[in-house]
């Protein structure tokens, strides 16, 4: 057993892919209880979490000698499901050709505007290519790279993927976050507090999906 | 201020003029900076009813994008879950080239400033921007963050103009409908586009002659001065032209812009240095083929927006009911009636007497309007243009509380420098300065030769606004003519109809021939009599195509040589790498004029294209 501690762009799916150990036997081990707790999820942690990491566990095969036997190791998989929004209605039909690793995905947006591929649970980069030239949008896909939404930096993510925030820039006081936030709330029907109430968290959850 | 001193708003907070090179990042901070000035802020608020919280929010919106600029295309996402990108939300500026970067881009010496194929945004944020590049600011999107969801459905018009008020377009490509209301200028902007063809702005884009239309002003290569002027485009510009001479074509891509000398064959229309030396003293500003009637006319009818102006103009004139809907102040004609001796008519444009029966003073009488931001003056068959210019400081100030100035004034730029053509305004904030714009006589019947858009159009500055007609001595015979038609009787004779059905023009006359001694336009009752059979058509204004010169009386074979002749102060690309040419480098680094003409002309004459009819097609 070990502690790690999270870097960005990690989940319990990639560590479950780095150390061999099932994701449940991660996230399910007593001594998660308080990532469990304080509202991280197996797709979801935050740089610096600590999160132990049970033993392997041994499994033992009976083999005949002077015969040849095959094992495989099954590379674990995860969904990658992206969705995209012109002034908030589905780009739906739009071509895309998303490139992770050695890896090629095409095919067009849903009628929901949404794309979904399966990806090696360590993947953490990715380049988008959205609809066609000479209108084609370059995308950069940080996988595991959105931070919970109990940090400010998860709230900020959300919002700037939603276009409502810009990343970078000084804002140490917090008040762009604040105007954001009040940008959403007035766009949703929401009391435009720039507080991050619950009623505002709920539909920054289901407007971004996460 | 420091912000914003490489730029020149033509129209608040939208639109303006770049006067130094500036980038895409410090063309939006002035922009969100002039956003939030308070005195910005409280028109904007107050003439698109927003609430100051959503406008302060709106502001705050743009200010991420500013930041946002840089690093949009970056999705933050987890697996197993669903991400959700909205990319939508950004403030790309549309541009349009100034000469300057023509030229330069020519040379090779910036990156070339490419929008967006679909909607003419600039998405480059490393784009910069150089003297005399246009810049729209997308305020309908600014004014849905404001919360105002009625623009929500507009974009960029990729073939718009800023001369033209068509910059911006719905989703089906229609123009804004009530409730889409942007500020603009409209009336400067036409004014603008009028002056920059006045001042010899042949701007010149390759495609321009490419069409068989133009292929026989292409000729063999001949002046290496000038290539191109940038992008100029004029659905605006028509003048009357008889519809025999050879380029008149429906299908023809292009705008015309035609100087015609009917029964003579003169030279000095085309705005050539070499016209402007025989017709005007050097460096006034002109604008030929215009005769003063279709120049007056035009000017009204263009600046006003009117209905169908240029065909039956005249008659709608007369039709209060047409210009009664436009807010520009009112269309005032005054005709100059004389005495048998020569002597100064003087009107004093602010202490005119709005009586219309208003006696005569000293021997003069007075004009029965006052006089307007535009206005005719007919002068014994001659006319004049009144207009009123405005610095444009007082964009700003246009209009009634909570009214956007869409016309109403007119302020005209330098496109090259952004800044007034005329010196001494910024004083004039409230009462403008008026300037006659005159054409030399043309359609006339009894001096020969007759001379249609033969004569120079120029300007002069009116002191202190106060108008002052000198007749000419002798002169005894006035208020028989209008549009500079002058009839004879009752029944224009056949010559006299000729005449107008060539210009398409109405003859007005009254019913009651003996009133005309005194007569004050309008008035009176008329009655057209004749009407043009070789009307021209008015095409779709939202049809916007290129301007091409053509001088029918002299023979330009080689349109790169009208250029090489021109009389507009702009760099030529010799001039222009001699001036921008490093220290330590030579001349011979850049490639030769002519290897780059024939390299111009090869682009502008594919193979294809060369094979095209002479008689002249539309280009795709």
């Amino acid at each position: 057993m070990l502690r790690h501690t999270v870097r960005q762009g990690e989940s319990i799916i990639s560590l479950s892919q780095q150390y061999g150990v099932p994701v449940d036997k991660i996230w399910d081990h007593p001594d998660n209880r308080a990532l469990r707790q304080r509202g991280r999820t197996k797709s979801i942690l935050y740089p610096g979490d600590a999160v132990t990491i049970p033993d392997h566990e041994t499994k033992e095969v009976q083999a005949a000698t002077e015969r040849r036997h095959r094992f495989s190791c099954r590379g674990r998989t995860t969904w990658l499901r992206l969705r995209f929004l012109d002034k908030g209605r589905p780009r739906h039909g739009e071509p895309y050709e998303l490139h992770i690793g050695a890896q090629k995905f095409t095919g067009d947006l849903n009628g929901e505007g949404k794309l979904e591929v399966r990806l090696p649970a360590d993947a953490e980069e990715g380049i988008l290519l959205l609809g066609s030239p000479p209108r084609q949008e370059t995308i950069r896909i940080r996988v595991g790279h959105l931070d919970p939404l109990d940090e400010d930096e998860g709230v900020r993510k959300r919002l700037q993927n939603l276009g409502l925030l810009a990343p970078g820039g000084d804002d140490s006081s917090g008040e762009r976050l604040r105007s954001a936030l009040r940008r959403f709330q007035k766009m949703q029907g929401l009391a435009a507090t720039g507080a991050l109430d619950d009623a505002t968290r709920n539909k920054l959850i289901e407007v971004h999906g996460s | 201020m420091v912000w914003d001193r490489n730029l020149n708003w033509i129209v608040p907070l939208r639109r303006v003029v770049v006067t130094q090179r500036l980038t895409y990042e410090e063309a939006m901070r002035a922009w969100e900076l002039a956003l939030r000035l308070p005195e910005h802020k409280e028109k904007m608020c107050l003439w698109y009813g927003i609430a100051a919280r959503d406008y302060d929010d709106a502001c705050d919106t743009l200010l991420e994008w500013r930041y946002m600029m840089h690093y949009s295309g970056i999705l933050y996402c987890a697996v197993e879950t669903t991400a959700t990108a909205d990319a939508s939300r950004h403030f790309w500026v549309r541009a349009w080239k100034g000469p300057l970067r023509v030229l330069q881009e020519t040379a090779g010496g910036v990156s070339s400033l490419v929008p967006d194929l679909m909607t003419g945004e600039i998405n480059d944020p490393d784009a910069e921007f150089l003297e005399g590049d246009i810049v729209e600011f997308p305020l309908f999107k600014f004014l849905v963050h404001c919360g105002k969801d009625g623009y929500e459905g507009l974009c960029f018009n990729p073939e718009g103009s800023p001369f033209l008020g068509n910059t911006v377009v719905d989703d089906a490509g229609d123009p804004p409908v009530a409730g889409q209301d942007l500020h603009d200028n409209m009336l400067a902007m036409r004014f603008q586009l009028l002056f920059n063809l006045g001042m010899a702005g042949f701007y010149h884009q390759a495609a321009v002659y490419q069409s068989g239309a133009g292929s026989g002003l292409l000729g063999e290569p001949g002046g290496t001065r000038v290539y191109a002027r940038g992008m100029m485009y004029g659905a605006v510009l028509k003048v009357c032209v008889r519809p025999d001479i050879r380029n008149p074509n429906p299908s023809d891509p292009h705008w015309l812009v035609a100087s015609y000398h009917w029964g003579r064959r003169n030279a000095e229309v085309v705005p050539t240095l070499d016209s402007y030396n025989r017709v005007l003293l050097p460096g006034q500003p002109l604008t030929p083929a215009w005769s003063c009637s279709p120049c007056t006319l035009t000017v009204m009818y263009i600046l006003l927006d009117a209905d169908r102006w240029g065909e039956s103009a005249v008659n709608n004139e007369y039709d209060a009911g047409r210009l009664s809907q436009y807010r520009a102040r009112r269309l005032t004609r005054c005709e100059i009636l004389g005495a048998d001796n020569p002597r100064e008519a003087s009107i004093t444009v602010n202490l005119l007497p709005e009586n219309p029966g208003a006696p005569e003073v000293d021997g003069v009488r007075q004009a029965p309007q006052r006089l307007g931001d535009l206005n005719v003056v007919c002068l014994y068959r001659h006319e004049q243009a009144l207009l009123r210019i405005y610095p444009h400081c007082r964009l700003l100030d246009m209009g009634s509380a909570g009214t956007p100035p869409h016309t109403g004034c007119i302020c005209v730029y330098n496109p090259a420098t952004g800044r007034d053509y005329f010196d001494g305004v910024e004083g004039q904030t409230s009462m403008g300065q008026l300037w006659k714009f005159e054409a030399s006589g043309a359609m006339h019947t009894e001096r020969e030769p007759q001379r249609m858009g033969a004569g120079p159009h120029h300007w002069d500055r009116i002191e202190e606004n106060i108008v002052r007609f000198v007749k000419t001595p002798g002169e005894t015979r006035h208020g028989g003519g209008y549009h500079g038609i002058w009839y004879r009787a009752a029944d224009p004779t056949a010559s006299n109809l000729q005449d107008m059905q060539r210009f398409n023009h109405f003859i007005m006359f009254d019913l009651n021939e003996d009133a005309l001694a005194g007569l004050y336009f309008p008035g009176k009752t008329y009655r057209p009599i004749v009407s043009g059979d070789y009307r021209l058509k008015v095409l779709s204004r939202q049809r916007l195509r290129r301007v091409r010169a053509t001088d029918p009386d002299r023979e330009y074979n080689d349109y790169k040589r009208l250029y090489a002749e021109r009389a507009v102060p702009y760099l030529t690309l010799d001039e222009f790498i001699q001036a921008t040419t490093p220290a330590g480098r030579s001349r011979s680094d850049y490639p030769p004029a002519q290897d780059l003409l024939a390299e111009i002309t090869a682009a502008e004459n594919p193979p294809a294209q060369s094979t095209a009819p002479a008689t002249g097609q539309p280009a795709s």
